[in-house]
């Protein structure tokens, strides 16, 4: 992370991860190509081994992925204030999308027309939300024992979430048991 | 409004955290301090987690209409703030001590994914227990699930399935 970037006005900064935030679905991962042509064939900031080290420190960072992959672009252009730029820039198409879908195709103000749809997207969410938890314990890289007991460890903070240990508490001693029973190694052969 | 702004502000800060090895941390957070208080309506939580899921750009901004329907339009620039706030804190910290930060955090990024994973499917449960779902219902959930979670399928395409299935049922009804 040491390479001299061409230099980016926080104009240029602005429009070309708004242009991001606008085009790109499906997450960090998958935007990997459109990053690779905005980023370093159009606008030459960095270098295809510098976004791909960007990335996986995005990964690094307690905050989501394409949010803290933009504050790291940002930052390693142009201090603090290219990172809120890019990172707001990132966010603001889709959280505008959410916001007025939010109040305009308001389930409580439109009624009973939207209620089936409501009930059906609740549906999709809940099973969405499982498939994502299973999705996450696919992500990790380990060994089948540690696979195991890490299966377990979601078993028991999901199991003692759902018997009433307040959610923060169950991750938090999660944490702090999860490394002691899994090492801090992510990279053991499968 | 049932939730101060500087809650708001305070609430999504601290989902971000839960972000760590990816995943929805910060909807598992707010299912828990809002939805499961009362404070959210499960159906509106479950609407921003679908408007989030087709919006463009990362999926956080579903916070936006979660802070909306918490704390109206200041709410969403609060959930907005709180989210960013952390994230350029992780980026100028993992920017300016990238290899003495490496260690210590890839140590839990191995358990985070299967804490994280126990705090979706609690969120799940949470988010599912208002609704007294049916045995069909909860037919369609399992299906969902094996779908996203074993077949990949992309949670754009879920959720407008979804709706389309739920516009031909008011259709019908």
């Amino acid at each position: 992370m040491d390479e001299a970037p061409v230099p980016a006005s926080y104009a240029e900064l602005a429009m070309t991860f708004l242009w991001i935030g606008t085009t790109s679905f499906g997450g960090m991962w998958a935007a990997t190509r459109q990053l690779q042509d905005e980023l370093v064939f159009k606008k030459r900031w960095i270098d295809v081994s510098h976004q791909q080290s960007l990335m996986v420190a995005a990964t690094l960072i307690p905050a989501p992925k394409f949010l803290a992959f933009g504050g790291l672009v940002g930052y390693h252009l142009r201090g603090w204030r290219g990172s809120v730029i890019a990172m707001l820039a990132l966010m603001m198409p889709g959280s505008l999308f959410v916001l007025l879908g939010a109040a305009l195709l308001n389930p409580a103000s439109i009624g009973a027309p939207l209620a089936p749809v409501l009930r059906a997207i609740s549906i999709a969410v809940v099973g969405l939300l499982l498939g994502n938890a299973c999705h996450q314990v696919k992500a990790a890289r380990t060994s089948r024992r540690k696979r195991i007991v890490g299966v377990a460890l979601t078993a028991a903070v999901a199991g003692a979430a759902m018997a009433g240990v307040p959610l923060l508490l169950a991750a938090l001693a999660g944490f702090a048991i999860g490394p002691l029973l899994l090492g801090d190694s992510e990279g053991d052969a499968p | 409004m049932k939730v101060g702004l500087f809650e708001v502000f305070l609430v999504t800060a601290l989902s971000s955290l839960f972000s760590i090895g990816g995943g929805n941390g910060p909807a598992a957070v707010i299912q828990d301090r809002w939805v499961g208080t009362g404070a959210l309506d499960p159906g509106l939580f479950a609407w921003a987690l679908a408007l989030g899921y087709l919006s463009p750009g990362p999926k956080a901004g579903f916070l936006a209409g979660v802070g909306y329907y918490v704390h109206g339009v200041t709410g969403a620039v609060a959930a907005i703030a709180g989210i960013t706030l952390t994230a350029l804190c992780g980026s100028a910290a993992v920017s300016t001590a990238y290899r003495k930060l490496e260690p210590a955090i890839a140590r839990v990024s191995l358990p985070a994914n299967f804490v994280v994973a126990g705090m979706i499917i609690a969120a799940a449960w949470d988010t599912a227990l208002p609704l007294h779902f049916s045995a069909v219902e909860i037919g369609g959930v399992a299906v969902v699930a094996l779908a996203v979670g074993i077949g990949d399928l992309s949670p754009a395409i879920v959720v407008l399935g979804a709706a389309a299935c739920g516009a031909l049922w008011s259709l019908a009804g």
